[in-house]
């Protein structure tokens, strides 16, 4: 007999159990809009504070949003230069970190009434394009278009390694749960591991070379790693984006898919690919593990947004859900019911998996 | 009663019948006298050979991502601006080293085409007028080369292109010169390659192959009573083959200095500026060098950071070779596409064509330094000053290397302009 | 007759109606001789000066060689037709080029490039395609039903296959079909007319686009899966108290080397109860070559188990439906099928009922695609113009472009179609619009397909269409001699679309047989000039005829005929085929005919790859192509000699005489000048001892001369 699914917490992101009793069964079947806020730009990036209080969100107008989840009062931080793509919180949920396009990490505040950056690294030349925190909290690692790993010091900010070998854009970062190693993943879709103890390169791993093609037509590469989340246990992790079939890029390739290219960590070999069923010409900007034995990806391109649920094994969904907009990333609350994607029609929508209350 | 479109030209107004149905130039035609009778009127030009650089950046570059950024609009997207070696201008981040060659360039950031279609634009950006059902007008560098060139040598007009054949889609070539004929239209090298057949096979001495051109011609002045455009074509292409067998060691890049190969890069867009100033160098009166694609729909930004990636550093350092060795002040240089892109970002992350308010670049012959022309509105949504179009650019062109752009070519016995008469040069832009 | 034609030359027509013809024409068919006179009659009616003298023999052979067979003459056929005094030569002469296998040949290829426009190969392969255009002229089809079949042939049936080509290798899509459709079968290019009313020409309507798109917008591509597992679809049903109910999908194995594959048993649409488990998931697990194979049976669902296990919201009160997933070792495939057990808790006291079907996870190997073309019964086009705006969008309405139209069925939805559309099922509807579409074109009501082809053949002939260019015709653009060509449209249309009897007129003609040598006048205007055939046009090969002229001088063909022809002598069919037995003769020449065609057509491929330009305009004369010729490695190979070609031929002559005759008859059809036999021998003693060298240059010259390039 198994007991009811406890709220695990996540290692990739060191949230705990929001401690919220409330008892909702997660059937992802149900999935329905239960809060949809407006910006004034479009958004590109989401993630939840581990004590589950707000929602932040990166704009196109260089600012995070902020949105208290039961008032739905909305902040703006301002502090970077230009997009912000990678969020992540310290100090179980404390502070806030950002990584923009303009290669600046910041810290901030999180519950601030009007945060303020405590702290402003300028960590890459060029776009800070992800951004990890380590299992015990101790480090950040930073990724971007210098080709560049950067790990740093949580507390006071100060460089710890620098790590290079990555031969085009790096395109995400991850912690291992286990705490002693950390992937990242570039443009070519090259995945390399790191030990984090003296920044040392482990393994270079190719599983997931689908993600990536370089067309011809066109002369320019096409993918990369957009999306990126290890299983809570480490067994596996996913990285994601879109298989490209068709040449015709301009819109996003007919035929081509939205993937999670599922990896065997011990192997590094590739196990499964997980796809919707037909084809939709989008990319896989966000990817999470649910602890009840699911995977969430959401996606985003020239038909708008999707969210797909996939079953361990699966190759394909056993349900999604179409969203008005295109996604760009994705977020699960800490109490694992809540998920939030902010979308190109300058809303952040929350998302419920489980059973609409009646009216 | 005919319908009134933004598309019309004023051009399907003059009389249609006598080119009625001959699309291109080319046509076939039997006669007594070849039935295209060309010969440009004001080629009382200055004797000094000018030259004319085109860097084509097919799909249409963003004006945003490169000569007219917005950072911090709603349309500026993420990229920051950089200062310049022009004080006071500024362009994208993703152009550094261009940037520092700013004091050569002009910028003209004011055009409007109103077209949107990637065919036209480029008909129209390259051929001074938009598409006519039944006129073609010849390319820019056609032009160019009729006008400019020496006696016949060398071809006139050249384009280099690289990736395209593996990509499955090289440039067919030769089309474009429409009724100045093909002795004029661009000659298509592909990486570097010099065109292929041009080394005398195995066992024919060029005594031999002088001997065999020798009869073949005798051969040809016998038939001679009959012709046409086709055949004149014909005849002519053997003697252009002729010609660049012997010269077809200008196409050799690997014969520049080491340093220089190392200075450019390998990359093929790079390898091929440093085929271009050779190519100048040796006389060539057009090179036209294109890079592909930067029709970026989907991942506007990403396409951008590594197409101008690749265009940015070895620009910059063919512009400042071509200053240094005194080639540019006879050669102008245009860095042009067939439109810009929307300030709109679109769900994927794109631009989508924009032929209202884009720019493009000059440098060199003909040219002041250092000007802007015309301005965009705050977000790049509209002109705000100076409008220009693709007819007043093909005049500024051709008045930049000495061609005086009001004068005629007489076709089939009729006069046609060489560029559209509804416009006029960009004077301010002319030294 | 020709003062009668003139008075009665209609004026100014306004395109889209008919002209009415004022010569009556007997109802004679177009095997009349008569029809050549009466194009002689049409042309000379409208010219008023002098004309160009008739072709000398040499020219005309190689001229209708060229145009009938798609090659030179060689040299013996050549000194036969020039020695020959017989009167009636050219018309045996045309008879004979029609009769001979390289008429089909020829057609194949001229009608290839027309219909398919170089464009690369996608679901049809391209030999198959040209064999079959090339049967259909060797058995003389009739062009409208060529047309029938190229435009309703689904691609399912094998002899048909080839001309669902058109369709499928555009890939179908709508708009480019349109369009091509447009150029091909009515001359008229619509393209611009897509997006808005064509801005130059008045007669390019977006109405007239769109009636031309409705009849094709319902066809579609379809490409059936092959799948591994048994598609199932289907209702279970528990009766109350029931709690367990078994799915069976059944599973072929096969030795295929794949990877593994999944399905999916989904389940939907309960009653009575909720879904808890929405997807078994079936693994067909690929253990060829596995040592250590698992073996199949269920495998734990952990969503299931939990599900099952009844943890709880309050709220729920119905029992939940789950379904289990199933592991399967390919060799245990073929079987009656997997169960899904689908599990019902708890049980019910009502009847619950829950829908199910299979779904493809990765489970089809797309190796066994077959692609062909389905049509649905519903569906209509609809347009705006993009600069009208806002403007009521207005639905097309199936009609050919120059109005023909039906009446469509009003058929009831559900006796719409013979096969259903559904997950792979090619529909096919009752009533076929592009069935409709073939039939109202081929009917013969149509002038604009009428002329079209009247047309095209026409210019394959004459160089230039009476409507030029050929897919412009318009009111603005008319013909050239507009009674002319309808009444030949017409009367194409009264010989059942005749081909072959048409290009015979065509050859007998004065028209087409006038010399290409210009006048000796100082003054004419060029165009009216050039247009009214006074004079014949000198047009360029068309890659392919060059390429197999090129074959021909040279004598490449020479080698894989008499190894054909060896091949046939021992075959016991053949010995005695110097009886008159003229169905054997035939068929000993078509043999031989096939056998230098497959042996050489990769050559003729080099050579269309060199020399086609793009779209339309085919010729162009560039630098790159006299360097193919001048340096490329392909003249240079037929120059070598060997298996009895040109140059081992010339090589054996003693005689420089014999040399040079040899030479000019078999490269450009005539019989050399004294002064050119001069030029020959004195080039030949320039180079001494190097014959065979002088013998491949002279050659080379000859072969790249412009009267070699062109018709003339």
């Amino acid at each position: 007999m198994t007991d009811p699914p406890q709220p695990v917490a996540d290692p990739a992101t060191d949230r705990k159990g929001a401690g919220n009793a409330q008892a909702t069964v997660v059937d992802p079947t149900q999935t329905h809009q239960v809060a949809a806020w407006k910006y004034d730009s479009p958004l590109q990036s989401s993630r939840f504070d581990p004590q589950g209080r707000f929602v932040f969100a990166g704009a196109q107008d260089n600012t995070v949003q902020r949105w208290d989840l039961e008032s739905g009062e909305r902040t703006t931080l301002t502090g970077h230069q230009s997009w912000v793509r990678s969020i992540a919180f310290l100090s179980e949920g404390a502070t806030l970190l950002t990584a923009g396009y303009d290669g600046r990490l910041l810290w901030w505040p999180t519950a601030a009434k009007k945060p303020e950056p405590i702290r402003t690294v300028a960590a890459h030349k060029g776009w800070i394009r992800a951004l990890a925190v380590s299992p015990d909290g101790r480090l950040i690692a930073t990724v971007g278009n210098d080709r560049l790993v950067k790990l740093w010091n949580a507390i006071d900010g100060t460089p710890v390694h620098e790590l290079a070998g990555h031969g085009s854009h790096v395109y995400n970062v991850a912690f291992h749960p286990g705490g002693e190693f950390l992937i990242s993943a570039d443009l070519k879709l090259e995945v390399k591991q790191w030990r984090i103890a003296d920044g040392n390169p482990v393994r270079t791993l190719d599983p997931a070379k689908i993600l990536h093609k370089y067309d011809t037509g066109v002369q320019a590469h096409l993918g990369g790693a957009r999306s990126i989340a290890f299983s809570p246990d480490g067994d596996d992790f996913v990285l994601g984006g879109i298989v490209v079939v068709a040449t015709n890029i301009f819109d996003g390739g007919a035929g081509s898919k939205p993937t999670a290219v599922l990896v065997d960590w011990k192997t590094g070999k590739r196990k499964l690919l997980h796809q919707p069923q037909h084809p939709l010409p989008a990319v896989l900007w966000g990817t999470w593990f649910h602890p009840a034995g699911f995977l969430i990806g959401a996606s985003g391109g020239a038909i708008g947004g999707h969210l797909f649920f996939w079953k361990r094994n699966a190759a394909h969904e056993f349900f999604q859900l179409k969203l008005p907009s295109a996604g760009r990333d994705l977020a699960l609350h800490p109490d694992l019911t809540r998920l939030a994607v902010p979308q190109h029609d300058q809303h952040l929508r929350i998302y419920s998996m489980s059973a609409k209350e009646p009216a | 009663m005919k319908r009134q479109h933004p598309c019309l030209s004023a051009e399907h107004l003059m009389a249609r019948r006598q080119l009625l149905g001959s699309l291109a130039g080319l046509g076939v035609a039997a006669t007594g006298m070849p039935s295209l009778y060309v010969s440009a009127f004001g080629q009382e030009l200055q004797r000094q050979r000018k030259q004319m650089l085109i860097v084509y950046l097919d799909g249409g570059v963003s004006q945003l991502e490169s000569w007219d950024p917005k950072p911090g609009t709603d349309t500026g997207g993420p990229f920051l601006a950089i200062p310049t070696s022009l004080p006071g201008v500024h362009i994208s981040e993703l152009l550094p080293y261009t940037a520092q060659q700013m004091h050569r360039l002009s910028l003209i950031r004011s055009i409007n085409t109103r077209e949107n279609n990637h065919a036209r634009g480029k008909y129209l950006m390259t051929r001074g007028r938009r598409q006519e059902q039944t006129t073609d007008y010849p390319h820019l560098g056609a032009v160019t080369a009729k006008m400019l060139s020496s006696a016949e040598s060398l071809p006139g007009f050249i384009h280099l292109e690289s990736g395209r054949v593996l990509g499955g889609n090289p440039s067919p070539g030769g089309q474009d010169a429409a009724y100045l004929g093909p002795r004029y239209a661009s000659v298509v090298i592909d990486d570097g390659r010099p065109p292929k057949n041009t080394r005398r096979p195995q066992g024919l001495s060029a005594q031999a192959d002088q001997a065999r051109r020798a009869f073949r011609r005798r051969l040809n002045q016998r038939f001679s009573q009959r012709r046409s455009a086709a055949t004149e074509a014909y005849t002519y292409s053997f003697e252009q083959a002729a010609q660049l067998m012997k010269q077809r060691v200008i196409f050799d890049v690997s014969r520049e200095s080491q340093q220089d190969q190392a200075r450019y890069g390998q990359q093929g867009f790079a390898r091929n500026c440093l085929l271009a100033r050779r190519l100048l160098e040796h006389g060539i009166t057009c090179v036209k060098l294109t890079h592909s694609n930067y029709d970026t729909h989907n991942e506007n930004f990403n396409f951008h950071l590594e197409q101008l990636g690749e265009f940015d550093r070895p620009f910059a350092t063919l512009l400042d070779d071509l200053a240094q060795r005194g080639l540019l002040e006879h050669t102008l240089v245009i860095v042009m596409s067939e439109f810009g892109r929307t300030p709109q970002i679109n769900q994927k992350l794109g631009r989508d064509h924009w032929g209202t308010a884009w720019s493009i670049a000059l440098a060199g012959c003909g040219i002041q330094t250092g000007a802007v022309i015309g301005k965009t509105n705050k977000n790049g949504t509209a002109v705000a000053d100076h409008e220009v179009d693709h007819g007043r650019l093909f005049h500024t062109f051709l008045q930049a290397v000495g061609i005086d752009s009001s004068s005629h070519f007489a076709v089939g016995g009729r006069p046609i302009p060489v560029a559209d008469p509804a416009a006029s040069p960009i004077e301010e832009l002319l030294t | 007759m020709r003062v009668w034609a003139k008075h009665v030359r209609a004026r100014s027509l306004k395109w889209g109606l008919a002209c009415l013809p004022v010569v009556m024409l007997a109802s004679s068919a177009l095997a009349d001789s008569k029809v050549h006179e009466r194009i002689d009659a049409f042309i000379e009616a409208k010219l008023n000066g002098p004309l160009a003298p008739p072709a000398s023999d040499f020219e005309f052979l190689r001229r209708v060689s060229l145009d009938l067979t798609g090659t030179i003459p060689s040299s013996a056929e050549a000194r036969r037709f020039l020695d020959d005094v017989s009167s009636t030569k050219r018309e045996e002469l045309v008879d004979r080029l029609l009769r001979s296998p390289k008429y089909a040949r020829r057609m194949q290829m001229f009608f290839d490039v027309m219909l398919m426009e170089r464009r690369a190969d996608k679901h049809v392969p391209r030999e198959q395609w040209r064999e079959y255009l090339r049967r259909s002229f060797a058995d003389n089809k009739p062009y409208d039903q060529l047309v029938r079949e190229i435009l309703t042939s689904d691609g399912t049936e094998a002899v048909l296959r080839p001309a669902a080509k058109f369709f499928l290798d555009r890939n179908g899509d709508v708009n480019l079909l349109t369009r091509d459709v447009g150029r091909i079968f009515f001359g008229m290019d619509l393209q611009c007319a897509q997006c808005h009313d064509h801005p130059l020409i008045d007669d390019y309507t977006q109405e007239i686009y769109y009636s031309l798109n409705a009849f094709l917008n319902r066809s579609y591509v379809f490409e059936f899966k092959e799948f591994d597992y048994d598609f199932k679809s289907g209702t279970l049903t528990f009766p109350p108290g029931v709690t367990e109910q078994v799915i069976l999908v059944g599973v072929k194995g096969d030795k295929l080397d794949e990877s593994n594959e999944t399905f999916h048993v989904n389940l939907v649409k309960a009653t009575n109860a909720v879904i808890a488990d929405v997807q078994g998931i079936g693994t067909i697990w690929d253990d060829d070559g596995d040592d250590n194979p698992r073996p199949s049976g269920p495998i734990k669902d952990e969503i299931a188990d939990r599900q099952k296990a009844g943890s709880i919201a309050a709220q729920q009160m119905l029992p939940r439906l789950t379904i289990n997933d199933w592991y399967l070792r390919e060799r245990d495939g073929g079987t009656d099928g997997l169960p899904f057990t689908v599990t019902l808790s708890p049980a019910s006291t009502l009847p619950v009922t829950v829908e199910f079907f299979t779904v493809d996870g990765t489970a089809n190997d797309g190796k066994d695609k077959l692609v062909t073309i389905g049509e649905k019964a519903e569906g209509e086009v609809t347009f705006e113009s993009v600069f009208i705006k806002p403007s009521e969008p207005q639905r097309g309405v199936p009609r050919l472009p120059d109005g023909l139209a039906t009446d469509e069925p009003a058929l009831a939805t559900s006796r719409k179609y013979v096969v259903e559309p559904g997950p792979n099922a090619r529909s096919v509807p009752k009533f076929s619009r592009r069935r409709v579409l073939a039939d109202l074109a081929t009917s013969g009501r149509s002038k604009a397909f009428n002329r079209n082809i009247v047309n095209r053949l026409w210019m394959m002939m004459m160089g230039r269409g009476l409507v030029h260019p050929v897919d412009l015709h318009h009111a603005e653009n008319p013909a050239s001699h507009a009674v002319l060509l309808d009444n030949f449209a017409e009367e194409f249309r009264r010989s059942s679309f005749d081909v072959k009897a048409f290009l015979r007129e065509l050859a007998l003609s004065r028209t087409y047989q006038r010399s290409t040598e210009p006048l000796k006048l100082k003054t004419l205007p060029e165009p009216a000039f050039v247009h009214r055939y006074a004079v014949g046009l000198l047009r360029p090969l068309s890659p392919e005829q060059l390429a197999w002229s090129v074959l021909q001088a040279t004598g490449a063909t020479a080698a894989p005929r008499s190894a054909a022809e060896k091949r046939l002598q021992a075959d016991p069919k053949f010995n005695a085929i110097l009886q008159a037995d003229e169905v054997r003769r035939r068929q000993h020449t078509a043999i031989l005919e096939q056998a230098v065609y497959d042996q050489l057509k990769s050559q003729m491929d080099r050579f269309t790859k060199e020399f086609s330009g793009s779209g339309i305009q085919e010729f162009q004369a560039t630098m790159q192509q006299a360097l193919f010729l001048s340096n490329g490695d392909s003249i240079a190979g037929f120059l070598k000699p060997g298996g009895g070609n040109l140059i081992e031929r010339l090589l054996k002559l003693e005689h420089p005489g014999d040399v040079v005759e040899e030479l000019y008859l078999g490269v450009l059809t005539r019989r050399p000048t004294s002064k050119e036999v001069q030029d020959v021998e004195d080039y030949l003693i320039s180079r001494g001892e190097e014959r065979l060298l002088a013998l491949q240059e002279i050659t080379w010259a000859l072969l790249t001369s412009t009267e070699f390039r062109f018709n003339h």
